[in-house]
Order: structure tokens, then C-alpha cells, then sequence
């Protein structure tokens, strides 16, 4: 790995990192107070959040190729401590020891497929019409299933949507290290590097969380 | 229970899109070895061949310095990373570019060596009149 490169992936991660403590410090902090609790989530206040949280998202990737790294990173902290908001309810819902059990193994996935998505030969960028058209399926085949309310095709998904995950870190990491991202500054490009691979632990996460979670009550 | 985690999951999997969405239009989908002479390099993407090919018959570059033009899905590099560029490719470049231009809205990316980007004066000149003007973006 070149000195460039090096520094390149220690931003990435170290972002990554960053973005991950948040959301988490963020729904540990809001679950602890309940009245902050009943607040966000008594009635449908929710719903701003998650779409200030889109809002975020839509504008970092479409404006980040211009962006200065200072606003894109106060972003991107903005989001993941929105997504942590929204996290302050799994902490409700889970047993602690059972949510940093997922957590673990989530970085532990993402290490094994980072790696292999840096070290393969095999060129990954040929999937991502597969990797985006099997996105695309799973998020329309989870809205079907809100009216079928089969728990066998919700089990089925969440598989499938967790495998697809794991193929997004290797191509990720793979398209990251050959430096396809049409992103100017290096700064910024990190921060594009970290967004991409925060989704990616986080869909894991909820995935792994929704098949081996333990609930609280 | 289930049903938070699945209503967050929904609303995560949603903005994911959103962010990948974005992510593979800024991104290529491969990356062609095919040499079709000593400084032209081209994705195998039959959209770009007749482009790529007209390009070699027409702009006639300095072998010495002119070493790829990497066509991808969307977007044109050219790459000028380990090669001198001297003053009388300045001329060749803005042919170039202004060709590139005409025919794609596509990004058109230039890799440069970092050090020749912050020592050479000739380059940093020639990118402050380019930039803006054939709407580049420069990647070091």
C-alpha cells in the first residue's frame, strides 16, 4: 500500500470510526432520558428526523463533489448524530450487551470483506448494476411484505440485504483504493469514503441486529 | 419491537439508496487495458470507441508526454500523473480539452502529480484558466 493510499484509508476509517461513536453516544444518551424519549418519538416528530436525515444524505452525495471538506464533514457528523436520534430507539428495544455483541461482529465483517475487497484481483466495479438493481429489489420487496406480513419473507430479506451489504464493503474498498470517485479534495474524498462505508456497517448492523438480537423484554 | 427495528430499517435502507445512487453515477464500471496506441488507453465502452478513435486520428499529441485518456462509463480522465508537461503541450492540451468538451458533458477529470501541482507554476497557470472554463476537475 502506498503512503498515500495509507493516509487515504486511516481518514476513511478514521471518520468511519468517528460517524459510528456518534450515532451510537448519541442514542445511548437520548434513550437514557425518557422524557427526551417521549419527545422525539410520542408523536411524529420522528418523521422530521428521518427526513432531515434523507435530506442530509441526498445533499452530501449530490453537492459533496464541489464541497469544501469542513462542510462536508460538519454534515456528515450532522447526519450520523441524526441517525443516532433514530438508534436511541434500539437501545430501547435491545439488550445492551446483545447490541455491542452486533456491533463487534459488524466491524469484524467489515474488516474481512474491506480486506477482501482491497486485496482481490477480481475487478468489483462489473457488479454495481447488480449490486444497485439487488438494493432496489430488496427496499421494494420490504414494502411488499408490509402487506403480506409473511415473517418468512421478512427473514429471507434481511439474509438477503445482509450478503448484499458485505458485497458493498469489498466494493466499496475496492472502488475507493482504485480512486474512481470523481471527488477533488482528498479531505472530501475521505468523507465520501467514510458515508459510503457508515451505510454499509449500519444496514449490517440493523440486519445482523433484526436475525441474532436479543429484546429486552 | 420488531416493527421499530424494521420502520429503521426501511428509512436507513431508503437513504442508502439515495447515497448509492449518486455513488454509481460518479463512478465507472470498469477498466479497459486495451491500447489502442503508445499515449491513448480507452475504456471498453462501445459509447466512447468512435470518439476515442476519431480523438487519435485527429489531435495529434507529443508522444513524450500525452500518456493516457481514461474513458469510463461516466467519466473522461486524463491522466497526466509521471509525465513532464513542457509549455508546447499546453496548446495540445487545450485542443484537447475543448474537443472533449464539445462532444460530452461527462466529468472530465485531470490526475496530476501532486508535487507538480503545487511546484510547477506552467501547470498551476494552465489549470486556473481551464478549470472553469471546460468545467474540469483535477484530482492529485
Amino acid at each position: 500500500m502506498s503512503d498515500e493510499m495509507r493516509q487515504l484509508f486511516a481518514k476513511i476509517f478514521m471518520w468511519l470510526f468517528v460517524g459510528l461513536l456518534i450515532t451510537f453516544g448519541v442514542g445511548l444518551l437520548v434513550q437514557s432520558n425518557e422524557s427526551l424519549v417521549e419527545k422525539l418519538f410520542g408523536g411524529g416528530q420522528y418523521l422530521f428526523i428521518w427526513i432531515a436525515e434523507l435530506v442530509i444524505a441526498i445533499v452530501l452525495v449530490t453537492r459533496i463533489r464541489k464541497m469544501k471538506p469542513l462542510t462536508a464533514t460538519i454534515l456528515y457528523l450532522f447526519y450520523t448524530a441524526l441517525t443516532g436520534l433514530t438508534f436511541a430507539t434500539i437501545f430501547l428495544s435491545y439488550e445492551i450487551t446483545s447490541i455491542l455483541f452486533i456491533f463487534g461482529v459488524t466491524a469484524g465483517v467489515m474488516l474481512v470483506f474491506g480486506l477482501l475487497g482491497y486485496y482481490t484481483k477480481i475487478d468489483l466495479t462489473k457488479i454495481s448494476t447488480f449490486l444497485f438493481m439487488t438494493l432496489i429489489g430488496v427496499i421494494i420487496l420490504t414494502v411488499v411484505n408490509v402487506f403480506i406480513g409473511s415473517e418468512t419473507f421478512d427473514l429471507v430479506l434481511t439474509i438477503i440485504s445482509l450478503i448484499l451489504f458485505m458485497i458493498y464493503i469489498a466494493y466499496d474498498i475496492h472502488v475507493i483504493k482504485r480512486k474512481m470517485y470523481a471527488v477533488e479534495n482528498e479531505d472530501t474524498l475521505a468523507i465520501y469514503g467514510a458515508l459510503q462505508l457508515y451505510v454499509d456497517f449500519i444496514n449490517i448492523f440493523l440486519d445482523l441486529l433484526s436475525l441474532f438480537g436479543n429484546n429486552r423484554d | 419491537m420488531k416493527k421499530i427495528l424494521f420502520l429503521i430499517s426501511i428509512v436507513i435502507i431508503i437513504i442508502t439508496i439515495s447515497i448509492k445512487v449518486n455513488y454509481r453515477a460518479h463512478i465507472s464500471l470498469s477498466f479497459g487495458n486495451n491500447i489502442k496506441s503508445n499515449y491513448i488507453y480507452y475504456y471498453d465502452d462501445t459509447r466512447f470507441k468512435d470518439i476515442i478513435s476519431d480523438i487519435e486520428k485527429n489531435i495529434k499529441l507529443n508522444n513524450r508526454h500525452i500518456q493516457n485518456i481514461l474513458v469510463r462509463a461516466d467519466n473522461i480522465y486524463l491522466d497526466l500523473n509521471n509525465i513532464e508537461v513542457t509549455k508546447n503541450d499546453i496548446y495540445d492540451l487545450n485542443n484537447l480539452l475543448a474537443y472533449l468538451r464539445s462532444f460530452t458533458k461527462e466529468n472530465i477529470i485531470i490526475i496530476l502529480k501532486k508535487e507538480e501541482y503545487s511546484s510547477n507554476n506552467l501547470i498551476n497557470n494552465w489549470i486556473f484558466k481551464i478549470k472553469n472554463k471546460y468545467d474540469i476537475m483535477i484530482k492529485r
